[in-house]
């Protein structure tokens, strides 16, 4: 009788191991792993431990309003949106941060039929833009956006930043023109960032993984403040995903972190209604007990140059 | 961090992600990006066949047709009705001496793809080869046919080629291999590069032609079918997008840009429900949301009444 009830709870163990794994290996299946977005338009000979673990420094010029932290958190995503470029440059995931690391030039850019060198960009290719194209190979080095702004701003024989803005998205990419709130605080972000307000000019590993965290928090800030109109913070909302996403990215073998990166991105996701303050106050909690907890698989992350070391093996291995 | 994923966590231990093999050269708006190996599409798959086509290809030209053997036919068991590779794998055959087998092969690549000449010419020779003197003929009429209606278009001198390919073998010659595209390997993301920007210029039949010149060289690359099909759809020509379509996402199941490019098919022909599916399909793949998505919610929004 003994032995037949060890059997059972034995059974029921076993049972429940397996119900358990299987949930596991559901949600984990739910979110597989894509390498960083990065690694998409980077030259092929490029030295990953250095793009992966090295960024320029946002350099942002102090900030008093609560109001224009707020701005400057959506205008910060809206640089960073993978769906404010319309057209192709959407469809490969390119964005104003691609090119414009934190403003400055991201001297890694690398698209093939589109660069030259890396650091270059044909910005009248017929690939993104059907109205713009010019039939000629004609890359140029990418600017830093704090000089490039400075002269916008200063020469009056040059169309005024919002003009410039709305060309940029709309002629040479296909993009919609994005609603005056957006494009404002793009604008405002674009004016704020300034390199003579940062010691450092580049963050590395840690310091790197910290200002992703920070970028996210302030985004949620922004968007639990629900002081932008509904198709703003729809926008905002999507661009966060994306943002959760690209830390996603970094954490190749850690399930466990990007299982919950996954359930924070669910929590927000929008499914063609807008987003709400439930919604959005859900995904600002989990994230809230959840990110203080990001920086200890610091290691594992491929912001660590010996995980990338590690993971780069495996990738480059893979390329052709 | 929650119970559940702590009990996830420690189950699964050591477990290690794998890391399937992503796509040499390629991914994809048709397929949704930079044709090369670091697909914003398809990033992650079970077996690469874009792979083993090119090393099929290469082995092939070097006469290595147990190497050729070997490699098409693992990427016929990935994609059975891939065109090119069912060619490839007759001409492998006929390398080997296996003429009889050869002639399956060529009557799969010339069923799944109209117009293929090189095909017919593949499978005239194999016929006159194993002796099937009278089938032979036969598939030379068919071709001579195609000649009569083609006159001066632009496959006039495919036909041609293929005609006389035939010719020769029945008289008991050997004709030349012919390759499907006169591209290397090296040059695929720049010319990939370039037939999506004449999409971009609605040049669509253009696209078209050198987006199957691509892919002859390539292999069945999802993000290049995704395009084939879509330059189809645009054409008009809905069956063969969708057996594009299909193609890609026999290869990729959770190719993004096929995904949402069925779903548009599904839309403009009327097919509601499948449209549905199709978004349903790609909230799951996008975990932390896609521009394939929204596009394809949008083209359902305002295919509403």
């Amino acid at each position: 009788m003994g032995m037949i009830k060890y059997i059972h709870v034995l059974t029921l163990a076993a049972l429940l191991t397996a119900i358990t794994i299987a949930g596991c290996a559901k949600r984990a299946s739910q979110n597989t792993f894509n390498p960083p977005d990065i690694t998409r338009w980077a030259a092929p000979d490029v030295n990953l431990t250095q793009l992966l673990s090295t960024e320029p420094n946002e350099c942002l010029k102090p900030v008093i309003q609560s109001n224009d932290l707020q701005n400057i958190a959506l205008g910060r995503m809206a640089f960073r949106s993978p769906f404010l470029l319309g057209g192709q440059a959407s469809r490969r995931g390119l964005t104003c941060q691609a090119c414009h690391s934190q403003g400055a030039r991201n001297e890694h850019f690398f698209v093939i039929g589109l660069s030259k060198t890396a650091g270059t960009a044909d910005i009248s290719s017929f690939h993104f833009s059907s109205e713009l194209g010019d039939e000629v190979f004609n890359p140029t080095p990418i600017p830093s956006l704090s000089d490039d702004i400075r002269n916008v701003d200063y020469d009056p024989a040059k169309p005024d930043l919002e003009n410039l803005i709305t060309q940029l998205i709309t002629k040479e990419f296909t993009g919609e023109n994005p609603s005056p709130e957006i494009k404002s605080a793009l604008i405002q972000y674009l004016r704020q960032l300034d390199d003579s307000y940062c010691s450092n000019t580049v963050l590395t590993g840690a310091d790197l993984l910290a200002y992703k965290i920070k970028i996210i928090d302030q985004t949620f800030e922004a968007l639990e403040q629900n002081s932008f109109t509904p198709a703003t913070q729809n926008f905002l909302a999507a661009a966060l995903r994306a943002e959760l996403g690209r830390l996603n990215s970094r954490f190749p073998k850690t399930d466990s972190v990007r299982s919950e990166l996954f359930s924070i991105s669910q929590s927000l996701n929008m499914r063609g209604e807008d987003i709400t303050p439930t919604q959005i106050s859900r995904a600002a909690q989990q994230w809230a007990v959840f990110s203080p907890n990001i920086a200890r698989y610091y290691d594992q992350s491929i912001f660590h140059p010996v995980a990338i070391e590690r993971w780069g093996r495996q990738f480059k291995a893979q390329s052709p | 961090m929650n119970n559940f994923t702590k009990i996830c966590t420690a189950i699964a231990g050591f477990s290690l992600l794998a890391y399937a093999p992503a796509f040499a050269g390629g991914s994809g708006g048709g397929g949704g990006g930079g044709f090369s190996d670091r697909s914003n599409n398809a990033p992650r798959q079970q077996y690469n066949p874009v792979q083993d086509y090119q090393a099929g290809v290469k082995a092939l030209k070097a006469n290595d047709f147990k190497r050729a053997d070997k490699m098409f036919k693992r990427v016929i068991g990935g994609t059975s009705n891939n065109a090119q590779a069912n060619y490839y794998m007759g001409v492998t055959k006929v390398g080997l001496g296996k003429d009889k087998t050869a002639v399956k092969y060529f009557k799969r690549a010339a069923k799944y793809q109209k117009k293929f000449y090189e095909a017919e010419a593949g499978l005239g020779k194999a016929y006159a080869a194993s002796g099937q003197t009278e089938k032979a003929q036969s598939t030379l009429a068919k071709l001579q046919s195609s000649a009569d209606s083609c006159g001066t278009c632009a496959d006039a001198t495919r036909i041609d080629t293929a005609i006389n390919q035939v010719k020769t073998a029945i008289s008991g010659g050997i004709g030349k291999t012919t390759y499907l595209s006169p591209y290397s390997p090296d040059v695929l993301d720049t010319q990939y590069f370039a037939s999506v920007t004449l999409i971009n210029q609605g040049k669509y039949a253009e696209a078209f032609d050198d987006l199957y010149l691509t892919a002859a060289a390539a292999g069945p690359h999802p993000d290049i079918t995704t395009y084939m099909g879509y330059t189809q759809r645009k054409l008009g020509n809905y069956d063969a997008a969708k057996t594009y379509y299909a193609m890609a996402l026999e290869v990729a199941p959770n190719h993004k840009g096929a995904n949402e490019y069925l779903g548009e098919l599904y839309v403009e022909t009327g097919q509601m429900d499948k449209a549905y599916a199709q978004l349903a399909k790609l909230e799951t793949i996008c975990s932390f949301g896609c521009i394939e998505e929204n596009e394809l919610r949008s083209w359902i929004i305002d295919a509403q009444p």
